[in-house]
């Protein structure tokens, strides 16, 4: 098989599998419809860390702020002003683009990690306003958001829901694979390794990290819009730490530095955390932190490059593994 | 005019806790190049020790005891289990594992003490001071005093003694202090140890004054970046200074807008700076 | 004054009380093998860093082909025509070697960067890569991770990655460093024929016998100031060079 072949065939075994998942998950245990679409939606969220932390090593924090963005414009513009559903999220990506662009245009002039910080201090000072604000319906949030619609079918039940943003997901890991195979990728990816050279070699490093981090920013502003027309509410916990935590700590479980990542990521997090939510007493809940906080750790310190890795890892050692064999049997037959 | 006068005065006292985070949080960057994001988590562990252990009944220098064993184990556990194995990795990595400590010690503290608040009385009971036309609580000025003297206590060690002088040199530069035999992991054990007293420190005087919970560490550490940021990440004093301003602030916006912009404004403080400022506003420019 | 690919008027560079480069003045028309060399601490690194740009000088100005490159970012620099290479390296590790010379950017290429943003590599583009490793003695290398290479062939990758960006002028930064003696006479061969390509050299390496051979004009360095600037025949018998630099090495003499 030829490279291209091998890319096409990955991309359809990820959409047979992705598809599948409302038969599969029907079917077992603590598995239900609502955990597969808040994968879905948390997997196209944290698809955009991929080209951001994973290639270009700038931890973001920020991934749930552009989320409640995202939710926010849906939910406001849907229920106040009566606009089409499919036109709001795009005005929420515009705006969480755009946001991403300004604060990308002061912070990646300096050197350091001060992405970190400001995109920590973005979630939180977001989430205080709009818990504040008239417009967002302060800490009450905003209810009674109508579903979205798409050929005539109001995506109103889970299962609806599910296809359009799995169809989504799909489309989104295609697309950011093509973007990061082209030079985008590649500068990225030096970038990562080496920003001194980069610059060297005649690269805008800050306008490379700036188009990485606004297109993040789009593509959680959208997954936060699905999220706000699939729950039909919001509130200002969505830009909260923990969802920003979430999504970086689906994405390194999954593997920063692959497209597959996230999706992996997301299934195993939420599993994991469900798991926790139905097995451990007490409340529910208490012990999500700390289960998330060893996770992070434990994928940092043991599987750098996530599940992704791990098992690309094991194939190559399986590959030679077999190919040594092989090779040692051919090498008996001939003396 | 007494309005003012309190709310400077509440600023001013969180504002020390503020500094003593920021000064934590700049002193471990120096040393290791390290955003430590779990720094707020250590206030909050110290803060909560105190309150447990003066609601348990210990007498307070018991109490103290507690708080700041707990919070040092807790500090070089983290570097001893998290970071050292990692030293290797690049920056992200780094970042991205004191987040994993920042939420890990919150969950436990969660798992462990519940999500209520608890409560620890003043130092010096209900005692009040005269001041002009108002009167405030001795917890202010107990703050102040403590504030100083862990300032003035860590300013001694790094300029009156070796190891201060080796962690000094460390900062400069850690591949020269490498090669003149100053072991680069020694050095980040005893910034994270000393950063974890300096969080206790602020957890205990602010016990009193601010009922602690196990969720507050996130604000405060947020807060001690912001004072860190301001002062440069580079300079102690400058973490103070940022601290008390980011107090000032804070009191200042409860005061006259709402408490509940305090958090927008505070962190439009800090993104405004990282923007505008990136090395501090109390640096010159170039350098 | 026209004509002048390299213009450095009165650069100084201190870094708090240090001066690395106390008012250094040089013109080079273009062409040959610049050789710079001097002792550790002359400033022959921070002359290289700020004429890349990654550091900027206190005072002076540069110019290369007569524009003023001296407050530009490294890669606006970079884009005008200065390519360099790194004393510990900067390789790109976890890209192919291949991609490692696709990397560069080159104002011809503007009107295809459409289609290569969408994954479409143009073929001549790859072709032009294949051509530099070929060019730097990296041919049939072209698909391996660039950090599983061996050291001397990743100090060429650098070379190859610096042409890449079509320069005017080429800094390189100790690249015999760390080379075994059979390497650094093939990667000499390399340098000496780079100024046929119309590259101008500007070659900073300890190893000064090295650089007495195969430079055009050398400049001695010292204490951040120009101690000695000719042919190196007649660098080799300069008393002033002799009594600071050379000399104190002994085995150069002859």
């Amino acid at each position: 098989m030829t490279p291209g072949m091998k890319r096409c065939a990955a991309h359809g075994v990820f959409a047979a599998v992705v598809l599948s998942a409302p038969a599969l998950f029907t079917r077992m245990p603590f598995y239900t419809l609502s955990t597969a679409v808040l994968m879905v939606m948390l997997a196209i969220g944290a698809l955009g860390l991929v080209p951001l932390t994973g290639l270009a090593r700038q931890v973001s924090l920020g991934q749930a702020a552009f989320y409640g963005i995202g939710g926010y414009t849906s939910a406001v513009l849907s229920t106040r002003y009566g606009i089409d559903g499919w036109t709001a999220m795009a005005c929420g990506a515009v705006l969480a683009g755009a946001l991403a662009w300004l604060l990308g245009l002061a912070i990646f002039r300096a050197q350091g990690h001060y992405l970190t910080l400001a995109t920590l201090a973005l979630g939180i000072a977001l989430s205080a306003l709009a818990g504040q604000l008239p417009v967002t319906g302060r800490n009450a949030g905003v209810a009674g958001i109508p579903p979205l619609e798409a050929f005539g079918i109001r995506l109103d039940g889970d299962l609806s829901v599910f296809y359009a943003f799995a169809g989504m997901l799909v489309l989104c890991v295609l697309a950011v694979d093509c973007l990061l195979r082209s030079g985008f990728g590649r500068a990225l990816t030096a970038a990562g390794d080496s920003p001194l050279a980069t610059a060297g070699s005649g690269v805008d490093i800050a306008r490379l990290r700036r188009a990485a981090f606004v297109l993040a920013a789009v593509l959680a502003s959208i997954a936060g819009s699905g999220y706000a027309y699939w729950y039909r509410y919001i509130d200002p916990g969505i830009m909260g730490l923990l969802s920003s935590v979430e999504l970086l700590i689906i994405v390194t479980v999954g593997g920063t530095r692959s497209v597959w990542g996230p999706a992996l990521g997301a299934f195993t997090v939420i599993s994991l955390s469900q798991l926790s939510k139905q097995y451990l007493p007490g409340t529910g809940g208490t012990y999500e932190l700390t289960i998330y906080g060893a996770a992070l750790i434990l994928t940092l310190l043991l599987l750098p490059d996530g599940l992704v890795g791990a098992f690309a890892a094991a194939g190559r050692t399986v590959r030679h593994t077999v190919e040594r064999r092989r090779t040692a049997a051919t090498a008996r037959a001939l003396s | 005019m007494s309005p003012l006068v309190d709310f400077t005065v509440a600023g001013l006292a969180a504002g020390t806790t503020y500094a003593l985070v920021g000064v934590g949080i700049a002193l471990v960057h120096q040393v290791t190049g390290i955003i430590n994001f779990a720094q707020g988590e250590f206030v909050m562990l110290g803060a909560l020790l105190y309150a447990l252990g003066c609601e348990g009944g210990l007498p307070v220098s018991l109490a103290i005891s507690l708080a700041v064993t707990g919070t040092v184990a807790a500090g070089v556990a983290m570097q001893v289990l998290i970071i050292a194995p990692a030293r290797a990795a690049g920056p992200d990595r780094l970042i991205m594992l004191t987040i994993g400590a920042s939420i890990l010690v919150q969950g436990l503290c969660l798992t462990a003490f519940g999500a209520d608040q608890h409560f620890a009385p003043p130092f010096s009971g209900e005692s009040r001071v005269q001041f002009l036309t108002t009167s405030f609580s001795t917890q202010y000025v107990w703050c102040a005093v403590l504030t100083a003297g862990a300032v003035a206590g860590l300013w001694l060690l790094l300029n009156r003694t070796s190891w201060g002088r080796m962690l000094r040199a460390t900062a400069m530069d850690r591949d020269t202090a490498r090669l003149m035999g100053v072991s680069p992991q020694a050095m980040s054990l005893l910034a994270f140890l000393l950063a974890a007293a300096l969080a206790a420190a602020a957890g205990i005087v602010l016990a009193p004054l601010q009922p602690p919970d196990a969720t507050i560490g996130v604000a405060l550490g947020l807060k001690g970046f912001t004072a860190a940021v301001i002062g440069g990440l580079g300079s102690l004093f400058g973490a103070v200074v940022g601290g008390l301003v980011v107090g000032l602030v804070e009191a200042g916006v409860t005061g006259y807008l709402s408490s509940g912009y305090r958090d927008v404004i505070v962190f439009a403080v800090l993104l405004l700076t990282l923007m505008l400022r990136p090395h501090g506003l109390l640096r010159r420019s170039g350098s | 004054m026209t004509g002048a690919l390299l213009e450095i008027d009165d650069l100084t560079v201190r870094f708090g009380g240090v001066t690395a480069l106390a008012g250094v003045s040089l013109r080079h028309t273009a062409g040959g093998v610049v050789g710079l060399i001097g002792a550790n601490g002359a400033g022959k690194s921070t002359l290289i860093n700020v004429l890349s740009g990654v550091l900027h000088g206190t005072a002076g100005t540069i110019r290369l082909d007569g524009q003023d490159i001296s407050r530009l970012p490294t890669y606006r620099i970079a884009r005008a025509g200065v390519a360099r290479t790194y004393q510990n390296l900067e390789i790109f590790g976890s890209l192919s070697v291949l991609d490692n010379v696709l990397v560069p950017y080159r104002r011809t290429d503007d009107t295809r960067r459409l289609r290569d943003r969408f994954g479409i590599r143009s073929a001549d583009r790859r072709a032009r890569g294949e051509a530099i490793l070929a060019e730097v003695g990296l041919g049939g290398q072209s698909h391996r991770y660039a950090a599983e290479l061996p050291y001397g062939l990743q100090r060429r990758l650098e070379i190859g990655r610096a042409l890449a960006t079509a320069p005017r002028l080429l800094l390189l930064d100790e690249p015999l460093a760390g080379l075994t003696l059979g390497e650094s006479a093939d990667l000499l061969d390399l340098l000496a024929r780079l100024p046929g390509r119309g590259v101008t050299v500007l070659l900073v390496e300890h190893d000064v016998p090295s650089v007495l051979r195969i430079s055009d004009r050398v400049i001695v360095l010292h204490h951040g100031t120009v101690l000695a600037d000719g042919a190196p025949e007649h660098i080799v018998t300069d008393p002033a060079v002799r009594a600071a630099y050379l000399g104190s090495d002994g085995s150069h003499d002859d």
